[in-house]
């Protein structure tokens, strides 16, 4: 089967490692990956600890399809209580890190304690080692961390997941950055990873993967790959990538645009997919490059761009950021561009590389940039606060700037590191926080999305649209009516697919069949589609009590005022607001929880977690 | 007609009576993969498509299927 069936348990307070056999009781139960991850951090934590502290864990995992070859199967997960959020934190990744992890015979990695000084886990294989960090590559960015290590150990093909000085430094919303562009990007996994002085995790496995039944698992992975092939979906997702989402938000009335006073923006045009592949005057050349996927993916989403050398962001910097790099996905894009009121793509694409070179969401980033420009335009936060920076809506400036000094946590960029709860708090607004459990809205506008609010609202790692959106229904229909359920499901869908070690954008390619077709050729049993729902069902609750003993109520079930009171201004819920009283109730009583949001016995009992 | 992502874009005659519904059928777009519709900048659900017949000048957005990320 292809788990290898070890877990590598790192004790950093004692710089120590040691080998133990994964708990095959409970990936039967959780399938893998996020599952299987919550089930140890609920077994091993307290989830009243603060995240910071050593006290807190730090999970690395695979699922069972990662590393196989099935298509899309390179995925792997961040699990830890969130520095952002004090919420349960997972945080999923593409590239090519979690296939090499799983290549050099490890399941999953625990990490424990504080290490006394910055310190870097080198594997190769068996071969683990604790090496210093410091005077070597502690204080680098995540590229340099990479190039510097990979040099050190002769070795190009070592994969890393790494922090930058974000990460280092305390930035709330720090993520892990891996293959330099992609991310376990949300709820401050990077800055849990910071605490414990961790600097990155240099991997290269030259093991393989047994699967259960490798000439089976072959010929359903090939008929899964050009099933997910032929479709529309993945030849546009390779096409145009999830920038897609530009226009279809603007033209919906759904794209969050200065910080969620509009739902549209009028420099959409100069962000979007067009504008992407626009040919400039100045270099001949587009901002869009190429396309790459990430391990034994066959969509290959990824956006790789370039930056325009002449770009007043990038032209005195000697050439750094204008070689290919990763560019803008959608939800960096609509952050970094709408949501501040920003039209120019060659500054959201350096400020995207700046979030993957310093290990910054850049939701976060972007939204907390956007709260503090609303505060700005407010004279809550002046010119004496920034150092001299106007920081109004729109202005391209700015927010180069502000990714330059968030990303190295300097002057103002220390206070645009709290996140936008926390800065907001202390600048006596909390309201201009558009967040839920402290963590920042994606970027779908919960008023036209109606089923995206109750997502946002009950997502148990605070405001997020990959927890289980209803996209159907929220496209088809400006309504609060029968999204409860809808919602429900398909969050237990997401928590049983983060749970495989495949990737999202393949589910529908695939369809249940060919899941299960893959994952009954890859492990031992039965894994029908009504078992898999059940896991999700499970891995959701089991989250939600996380969430509870950490001191999470229904209350923190909500969203901000402004989505709830003030009515869309403009697309297709204009005069609307998020109903979420009408949708609440009933998805309390379709999940089987109390009226106060509290799974109910029964529940408890039925999924196995009384 | 006005496409999602500027990959469809013009304009174009249909005939009289058409409905929202049968215009996705003539465009080959089946509907039962869910492509959202807004007519004029004002969505038009599912059950409604079918009775909603498109008028001259009508400026018709489709999406496609696709979900986020």
């Amino acid at each position: 089967m292809a788990w290898q069936g070890k877990i590598l348990r790192v004790d950093l307070t004692n710089l120590s490692a040691k080998e133990e056999p994964l708990n095959m009781e409970w990936a039967e139960a959780y399938i893998g990956q996020r599952g299987l991850a919550t089930r140890y951090l609920m077994e091993e934590i307290d989830p009243a600890v603060s995240a910071l502290s050593p006290d807190n864990k730090l999970i690395f995992a695979t699922g069972p399809l990662t590393g196989t070859g099935a298509s899309t199967g390179g995925r792997w997960s961040v699990v830890t209580k969130g520095a952002l959020t004090g919420a349960i934190a997972c945080s999923n990744s593409g590239g090519q890190f979690g296939g090499e992890l799983k290549l050099a015979g490890w399941d999953m990695i625990i990490f424990e304690g504080r290490a006394p000084k910055p310190v870097y886990l080198y594997i190769r294989n068996d071969r683990v080692e604790i090496l210093g960090a410091e005077g070597f590559v502690w204080g680098k960015t995540v590229w340099e961390t990479e190039e510097m290590v990979c040099k050190r150990h002769h070795d190009p093909d070592i994969k890393l997941a790494s922090i930058g000085i974000a990460g280092e430094q305390g930035v709330k919303f720090a993520c892990v950055v891996n293959d330099r562009d992609r991310a376990a990007g949300r709820s401050g996994v990077g800055t849990v990873m910071g605490s414990k002085n961790l600097k990155t995790v240099a991997v290269r496995g030259t093991k393989g993967v047994d699967v259960n039944n490798p000439k089976e698992f072959f010929s359903v992975a090939m008929k899964a790959s050009a099933k997910l092939n032929a479709t529309a979906d993945a030849k546009r997702r390779g096409a145009i990538g999830t920038m897609a989402m530009m226009d279809v938000n603007q033209a919906w009335g759904s794209l969050p645009t200065r910080n969620c006073r509009d739902v549209q923006f009028e420099g959409a045009g100069n962000i979007n997919v067009a504008a992407m592949t626009r040919i400039r005057e100045s270099d001949g050349k587009a901002n869009l490059k190429t396309n790459k996927g990430c391990f034994a993916c066959t969509i290959a989403c990824g956006r790789v761009s370039e930056i325009d050398p002449t770009h007043f962001s990038v032209r005195d910097k000697g050439g750094k950021y204008t070689t290919p790099e990763g560019g803008l996905e959608y939800e960096g894009a609509f952050a970094l561009g709408p949501f501040c009121g920003v039209d120019d793509i060659e500054a959201a694409t350096y400020a995207q590389a700046l979030c993957n070179e310093h290990s910054m969401d850049p939701i976060s980033f972007g939204a907390t940039l956007g709260a503090a420009m609303e505060l700005f335009e407010m004279g809550v936060i002046t010119t004496e606060h920034t150092g001299g920076m106007a920081l109004n809506f729109g202005s391209a400036e700015a927010l180069c700037w502000a990714a330059e000094v968030t990303g190295t946590a300097t002057d103002f960029g220390r206070e645009l590191g709290l996140g936008s709860k926390r800065l907001c708090e202390k600048y006596g607004h909390p309201e201009i926080s558009m967040s839920v459990k402290g963590q920042e809205f994606a970027g779908y506008d919960p008023r036209a999305m109606q089923g995206m609010g109750l997502l946002y609202a009950t997502s148990n790692r605070g405001a997020c649209h990959l927890r289980g959106a209803a996209w159907t229904e929220d496209y088809t229909d400006v309504s609060p009516v029968g999204r409860a359920p809808v919602v429900k499901k398909a969050q237990d869908g997401m928590a049983m697919y983060d749970s495989t070690g495949l990737c999202m954008f393949a589910r529908g390619g695939f369809g249940d069949e060919m899941l299960i077709a893959q994952l009954e050729a890859d492990l031992p049993g039965e894994w029908g589609i009504d078992r898999l729902m059940e896991t999700g069902e499970r891995i959701w609750n089991l989250e939600r009590l996380f969430n509870l003993k950490a001191g999470f109520t229904a209350k923190d079930d909500t969203l901000p005022a402004r989505v709830l009171e003030e009515p869309a201004k403009t697309g297709a819920a204009t005069g609307k607001v998020t109903e979420l009283s009408v949708m609440l109730p009933e998805y309390y009583e379709q999940r089987g929880w109390s009226p106060e949001g509290v799974p109910k016995d029964a529940t408890l009992s039925r999924l196995g977690l009384s | 007609m006005q496409g999602a992502m500027g990959d469809v874009s013009g304009t174009r005659e249909f005939p009289d009576g058409l409905s929202a519904h049968e215009l996705l059928i003539q465009l080959e777009m089946p509907p039962e993969e869910s492509y959202a519709v807004m007519i004029n900048d004002i969505p038009v659900s599912l059950p409604d498509r079918t009775s909603r017949i498109l008028l001259d000048g009508d400026k018709v957005t489709i999406f496609p299927p696709i979900k986020g990320g």
